[in-house]
């Protein structure tokens, strides 16, 4: 089966079932290509049969080569470095679980109480359900003040939503601020969490473009998480659209506005296409997206394949949230007006606060 | 992860097999992240990471039927999200020196036929992320069309078409020969 006529003439280059025959004009591709690589000039290798991606034949595979201990040694550090991340995630996960269990304990234990209580004044006396609602006592009681570590039914039925809010952030993982796959409903396809990890101790690198550099920050905790489009769920030939969220805790608030400065003060030299074959960086109108009392800045480019590209900068306090999205959307404009609903979230989640960035009119 | 990995360490001579598969992998892994990133230092960090990420995932990795076609899969999907990203973090503990070399690397054959390949080179970096990842997985990996959609998660028919915008593009910067009479590698 011929593929469709492609851009050089020809009527798709190869026949699917036949991929690993590269023709004449194919094998010399391939022998400049290895030569530029820099791997071996073995023309047994260069062509054999296509096979898939690494599963070359083990004959034409280049023979093992000592490798540095230098070079393991820093694979083996990086590998530590990946694995204590993971350790912390799985701890905070665990942490999470005994928070809910205490959680849910505090709320479900009340209302037992309560329903115990109201049965039983009822039977025996005939007495007001409101007594037993608002006076729990006895065993239950007592177990309500065991989990809740004293902070007892009350707290939760007293204040309400607000009180149990914050006894909720409080007992959470530094995860659960970030954005999870339902947060973001910019994209006409659903994302999926592609990887959570703690960055903290690391620099965020500032940039206004792909090959700029506008420095760093030292956050005293940095956050990342990766959304991305499960390629299952997307047209033919479509790009996948995601997000990486980061959210930096900065060492004071003036870091935020500073960083912001410089990231949009580089932007002059981002005129021009990008190394990856981005389009050229402008500044779009961050008011969509500007927190009250803080800072946005957004940065709209393209990607290699033509995509919306965005970066957006958030400062609020001594919060920096910074979103990188490629779109599906079809211009830049869109693909932020698609996006100011996530980038309140995110800064609430990151912020802890519900007056971020105001709401649009209806 | 089990709750014994949980707590041990990752380290190369627990797991079996792992030393193998750098001493026979890294060259051409670093090979082929040349052409699917823009810089030599952003290559050894990504053959670094996906390394590192294997490590510590070994149980799996080693499970697989071909471990090496496993983390040349990794790899690409390592350096699709490297693209993504506007900068990485990089651990500079290994000069390019010390990693291990392929034969023909190594070799010393002439400044014109390094200054060629080092065209090709810079050529091929200047390609859309894409059209090179196409290029480096269709010539150098020779992994069919439909496995490189899959990879990329492109319809073949755009691999195709990005093979060939990659090598139009190539071929006007001068560093390939037409189809007709291509120009082999000197």
């Amino acid at each position: 089966m011929n593929g469709p006529t492609d851009l050089s003439g020809g009527t798709g280059g190869r026949r699917d079932d036949d991929s690993g025959h590269l023709g004449a004009d194919g094998r010399d591709v391939t022998r400049a290509l290895r030569a530029a690589l820099g791997a071996p000039q073995d023309d047994d290798e260069a062509e054999a049969p296509g096979g898939s991606a690494g599963a070359r034949p083990a004959a034409g595979r280049p023979a093992a080569r000592p490798v540095p201990a230098s070079f393991l040694a820093a694979v083996e550090r990086r590998a530590a470095r990946l694995h204590r991340r993971r350790q912390a995630g799985a701890l905070a996960g665990a942490a999470a679980a005994v928070a809910v269990v205490v959680a849910l304990g505090g709320l479900v234990l009340p209302q037992l109480g309560s329903m115990a209580e109201s049965s039983s004044a009822g039977s025996a006396a005939g007495g007001s359900a409101e007594s037993a609602a608002t006076a729990p006592s006895g065993p239950a009681a007592d177990l309500q003040d065991e989990g809740t570590g004293g902070a007892g039914p009350q707290t939760f039925a007293d204040s309400g939503g607000e009180s149990r809010q914050g006894t909720t952030a409080a007992a959470a993982p530094p995860s659960a601020a970030l954005l999870t796959a339902a947060d973001v409903t910019a994209f006409s396809v659903p994302v999926q969490d592609a990887g959570t990890s703690d960055e903290t101790g690391q620099q965020l690198p500032l940039t206004a473009c792909v090959e700029g550099d506008a420095g760093v920050v030292q956050p005293l905790a940095l956050r990342r998480t990766d959304l991305t489009a499960d390629p299952a769920s997307l047209p033919a030939a479509a790009e996948p659209p995601g997000l990486v969220e980061r959210v930096a805790t900065l060492g004071s608030a003036a870091e935020g506005p500073e960083a912001l400065a410089r990231v949009e003060a580089q932007l002059p030299a981002c005129t021009g296409p990008g190394l990856e074959g981005t389009g050229p960086t402008t500044q779009l109108d961050a008011t969509p997206v500007t927190p009250v009392g803080g800072e946005a800045l957004v940065l709209a480019s393209t990607s290699g394949q033509g995509s919306p590209t965005l970066q957006v900068l958030l400062v609020h306090g001594s919060t920096l949230v910074q979103l990188q999205v490629t779109s599906d959307a079809p211009d830049a404009q869109t693909a932020l007006d698609q996006l100011v609903d996530t980038a309140r979230t995110a800064l609430e989640r990151a912020t802890g606060s519900t007056s971020t960035i105001p709401a649009r009119a209806p | 992860m089990s709750t014994t990995s949980l707590f041990r360490r990752p380290r190369a001579a627990d797991a079996a097999g792992f030393e193998e598969l750098v001493a026979a992998r890294s060259g051409p892994m670093l090979s082929m992240a040349r052409g699917l990133v823009r810089s030599e230092s952003d290559a050894e960090d990504l053959v670094q990471e996906v390394l590192a990420k294997a490590l510590v995932s070994w149980d799996r990795v080693s499970a697989a039927g071909d471990p090496a076609a496993y983390v040349n899969r990794m790899l690409v999907n390592q350096a699709m999200s490297f693209w993504r990203r506007a900068s990485t973090r990089r651990e500079r503990a290994v000069e390019p020196a010390e990693l291990p070399e392929d034969g023909a690397a190594a070799l010393d054959d002439g400044a014109t036929q390094r200054g060629d390949r080092d065209a090709l080179l810079t050529a091929l970096r200047r390609l859309p992320a894409r059209h090179r990842a196409v290029l480096v997985l269709r010539y150098y990996e020779q992994v069919p069309d439909a496995e490189i959609a899959d990879l990329l998660g492109m319809a073949p028919a755009t691999v195709r078409s990005s093979a060939a915008r990659g090598l139009a593009a190539l071929r006007r910067d001068g560093v390939l020969g037409d189809e007709d009479s291509p120009r082999p590698a000197r």
